[in-house]
């Protein structure tokens, strides 16, 4: 198996088309997903402490470039979301949030006290992006871990809208978008990340978590693939 | 088994002691809760919505009384909050909030349509009555269902509090606190329901989750016992 997927401009998405009859062999369904009936999408921790270029207290880049990474996951995130507004497909987004006095931060603050500190409710870090903000009816789960369906009411919300399908988008791959994804498909529900609507701080982690979600946690799929597929589903 | 304990002015708590010897056999250990080595306390929905004495637009009082009954039941909270922070017990409080659209609500929505309307984030009805107000560092746990447990981050806080029994005021009995004391029980806490802690709308529903409770979910204990008990081991549940 070659490792050109590793390099910033090769997607994940296509990896299989590089693959040798050999390499085939074991490879899973990667159209799974679209086996579904009722999709949501869930926006994971756009948040302005995760996403907005303006200078933060405690975030240090750790790729460079990467703000533009970010920048183009937010415009693919915005072509998504639009495409499944007008298909009268749920968007629900998670977000990172504690209480004021931070009291239910728990271990995650012994481990980063900068977040525990910034990441309260009532601080604008906290704040969606303005630039993907929520419209009204579509809810934010709050939540105090990288996964947003531990502690949380993630899945009755998806429950009660019927949804057995959840498109995974935001930020970061490898830290709670990947934790979303085990969830949620270790909760049944058919699960694929949009490949360029995901974005981390380090581009090598990113492709890291990338295959492993192509290879055994759930799939991952271009943009491209998802909104025609939800177009064809819904019309 | 004599129903007295159905009367207003008696309580659960001592039903035990109207038995027969032959009922008795069969009773539970209900003093099980104070194996215990660090409790917490859980005030259940303490909220604007459901106990303060103002007009609100959708409850009605469905037993006579019912003011009276909520204000004592105030005041004993207030005594266990109180005794909870003199013996440095956590305490947690947790209350009924939906999202300012209301897009969490769900089912429970679509059967008690004014709940979801008026207990949403940046209403009045979602505050912690003032009366049993949260000191900084009690936190407030934010939950959409009746158990506190359910769909929220209870457990996970809990742990990082090294809780092992918890004890349960607030209201309703027979809603709220009934389903976080299976939640609690379940999740192996020693559980207790403080009978003067806790009330309801309703008071004969009252009445039968409590006697439920004590038989067979958790327990039931008075104020009294529950003050005491908090004295003598107050030392061992010091934060670090």
């Amino acid at each position: 198996m070659g490792l050109k997927f590793l390099e910033p401009d090769d997607k994940i998405s296509y990896l299989h088309e590089s693959l040798t009859p050999d390499d085939h062999g074991g490879l899973p369904d990667h159209d799974f997903y679209q086996k579904g009936k009722n999709p949501a999408i869930l926006v994971i921790d756009m948040q302005r402490a995760y996403t907005s270029p303006e200078p933060k207290p405690w975030v240090r880049e750790v790729s460079p470039g990467i703000q533009e990474l970010v920048n183009q996951a937010i415009e693919n995130t915005n072509t998504l979301i639009e495409t499944a507004r007008s298909l009268k497909v749920p968007v629900i987004y998670t977000g990172t949030r504690y209480l004021p006095d931070g009291s239910d931060c728990g271990i995650r603050r012994e481990k980063f006290p900068k977040l525990g500190e910034y990441m309260r409710e009532g601080l604008p870090w906290v704040d969606i992006d303005e630039r993907l903000a929520p419209k009204y009816g579509e809810p934010i789960i709050w939540k105090k871990v990288a996964s947003g369906f531990f502690g949380t009411y993630m899945v009755p919300i998806l429950t009660h809208r019927n949804i057995d399908t959840c498109i995974v988008v935001g930020t970061a791959t490898s830290g709670c978008v990947r934790a979303v994804t085990v969830d949620a498909v270790s909760a049944n529900f058919r699960t694929v990340v949009a490949e360029e609507c995901v974005t981390d701080r380090n581009i090598w982690a990113h492709k890291a978590t990338l295959f492993d979600i192509w290879r055994y946690i759930a799939t991952v799929a271009p943009l491209a693939d998802i909104t025609s597929w939800l177009k064809q589903l819904k019309n | 088994m004599s129903l007295a304990f159905l009367q207003p002015d008696k309580k659960v708590s001592y039903i035990r002691e109207s038995l027969t010897d032959e009922e008795r056999l069969g009773t539970p250990n209900t003093n099980f809760y104070q194996n215990g080595k660090r409790a917490a306390l859980i005030v259940i929905d303490m909220q604007k919505g459901y106990i303060s004495p103002e007009p609100k637009p959708w409850v009605r009082d469905l037993s006579p009384n019912i003011r009276e009954i909520t204000d004592t039941m105030v005041t004993n909270v207030q005594k266990l909050i109180k005794a909870s922070r003199d013996s440095r017990i956590p305490i947690l409080f947790t209350g009924d909030r939906y999202l300012p659209d209301g897009s969490d609500a769900g089912i429970r929505g679509e059967k008690f349509p004014q709940l979801s309307e008026y207990m949403r984030a940046g209403q009045k009805w979602v505050d912690i009555d003032p009366r049993v107000q949260p000191n900084d560092g009690e936190p407030i746990v934010w939950k959409q269902a009746s158990s506190g447990f359910f769909g929220t981050h209870l457990t996970p806080m809990l742990i990082d509090r090294q809780i092992d029994t918890c004890i349960l005021a607030g209201v309703a009995t027979s809603g709220c606190v009934r389903a976080t004391a299976v939640d609690a029980i379940s999740s192996n806490f020693r559980t207790v329901v403080v009978e003067e802690c806790v009330s309801d709308k309703n008071v004969w529903a009252h009445k039968a989750s409590l006697f439920d409770i004590w038989r067979y979910i958790a327990t039931v204990a008075p104020l009294e016992d529950v003050l005491s008990w908090l004295r003598n081991f107050s030392g061992s549940t010091e934060q670090d």
